[in-house]
């Protein structure tokens, strides 16, 4: 048996937030989380951007930090840099158009233990239509509180048209 | 065997895939074969390579998963410099895609050496780095396959791997592509060095269950 557990699926439609709650619990140490061909309503060069939810059910929106490579098929690459932010950056979206898709993988580290932060790992690729290229994103954060963390929170400045989130844990 | 997954009481098991219930032996084997039990990494396939090959291909790839999760273990080939790549195919590999894909990745060394590689126009996916020949020039590579069988999206990767390339140097890779010509069905990939073959390598191909 596979050391991967399946814990939830949650699909959502014409919203522009989503909060996987009540997943992440003293059950394991170490989660992994799946956003899967999030389809936006509109908006170019923007980011789906994640925060996570305490085990009582409130989203927390300060004490990020988060470094993000951004990696484009036709220029330059770029990197995102912040501390004390209200969010960690994920998934560099550009286009609305449906075909896109794209994933990302985040890898929640230690989210129950009140002894030390929560600290996460990003990678995520999708395809903007819009601008004609390929746009992977590597990335680290943390929540520098040490608050139990129960869930995860996904948004974005427009509505998502739908978006769907699988959680596992990682058994030891 | 069983195909019907019987109850010893009224109280069914809290789960809402396929196997509810009292199973036998053979219930198990029949649900993990298919992909029903088992934990949510499944090995579809590993292919063991020994000897010279030109390319590794997965095929016969069913539309259960949405993220495929693949291996790429000590990887080396016959050509120094060459790399290891990877071409999608809509029709179980009687034939690949050889133009239209993007990437972009980033590679630095321990020598502190790092840079940017893309492409809008290439004729493959890069996976690896520069490989060499001598012993223990070996490439390690994972990558995340999303939407490969899914008719209405674009087949987009993340890769992240470590290399002793043909300088004897460490070298890592990460970043991703899309093959955007087409939004298709993808049912064979394969994996193969740009130049010459792959000598040995251990290549799993998992997918990502929801159970």
């Amino acid at each position: 048996m596979s050391a991967l557990r399946f814990i939830s699926e949650t699909t959502a439609t014409s919203t522009s937030s989503l909060s996987v709650t009540d997943v992440f619990t003293s059950d394991f140490s170490v989660y992994k989380v799946e956003l899967i061909r999030p389809d936006l309503n509109t908006g170019t060069g923007t980011y789906v951007d994640f925060r996570f939810v305490t085990s009582d059910g409130i989203v927390v929106s300060t004490d990020y930090g988060y470094g993000i490579e951004v990696m484009n098929s036709n220029a330059g690459f770029g990197s995102d840099l912040n501390a004390n932010q209200g969010y960690m950056r994920g998934f560099r979206y550009s286009s609305n158009s449906s075909a896109d898709g794209g994933g990302m993988v985040l890898w929640i580290f230690e989210p129950t233990n009140t002894s030390t932060y929560t600290f996460a790992r990003v990678q995520a690729g999708s395809y903007s239509t819009a601008e004609s290229k390929n746009v992977s994103t590597k990335g680290i954060g943390v929540l520098q509180t040490t608050d139990s963390i129960g869930g995860i929170n996904f948004f974005h400045t427009n509505n998502f048209d739908s978006i769907h989130v699988k959680v596992y844990g990682l058994r030891q | 065997m069983s195909n019907e997954y019987g109850y010893v009481d009224v109280s069914n098991i809290n789960q809402t895939k396929q196997n509810a219930g009292v199973l036998t032996v053979d219930d198990l084997y029949d649900l993990q074969s298919n992909g029903h039990l088992g934990g949510s990494l499944q090995l579809i396939e590993e292919q063991d390579i020994t000897s010279s090959t030109s390319a590794v291909i997965f095929d016969n790839l069913s539309s259960n998963y949405e993220v495929h999760f693949l291996t790429c273990m000590n990887v080396t080939s016959d050509t120094d410099g060459s790399y290891l790549t990877m071409q999608v195919s809509n029709d179980n590999g009687s034939s690949y895609r050889t133009s239209g894909y993007h990437y972009a990745h980033f590679h630095g060394t321990g020598g502190g050496t790092f840079s940017e590689s893309r492409s809008t126009t290439a004729g493959q996916f890069f996976i690896s780095g520069n490989l060499g020949t001598a012993a223990n020039e070996k490439g390690n590579t994972y990558v995340y396959i999303y939407n490969l069988s899914n008719s209405s999206f674009y087949t987009s990767i993340n890769h992240h791997g470590s290399d002793v390339i043909a300088t004897g140097a460490l070298r890592f890779m990460w970043g991703g592509g899309t093959y955007p010509a087409n939004a298709e069905t993808h049912d064979a990939f394969k994996l193969f060095m740009n130049s010459g073959s792959i000598t040995e390598g251990n290549f799993k191909l998992f997918g990502i269950k929801e159970l």
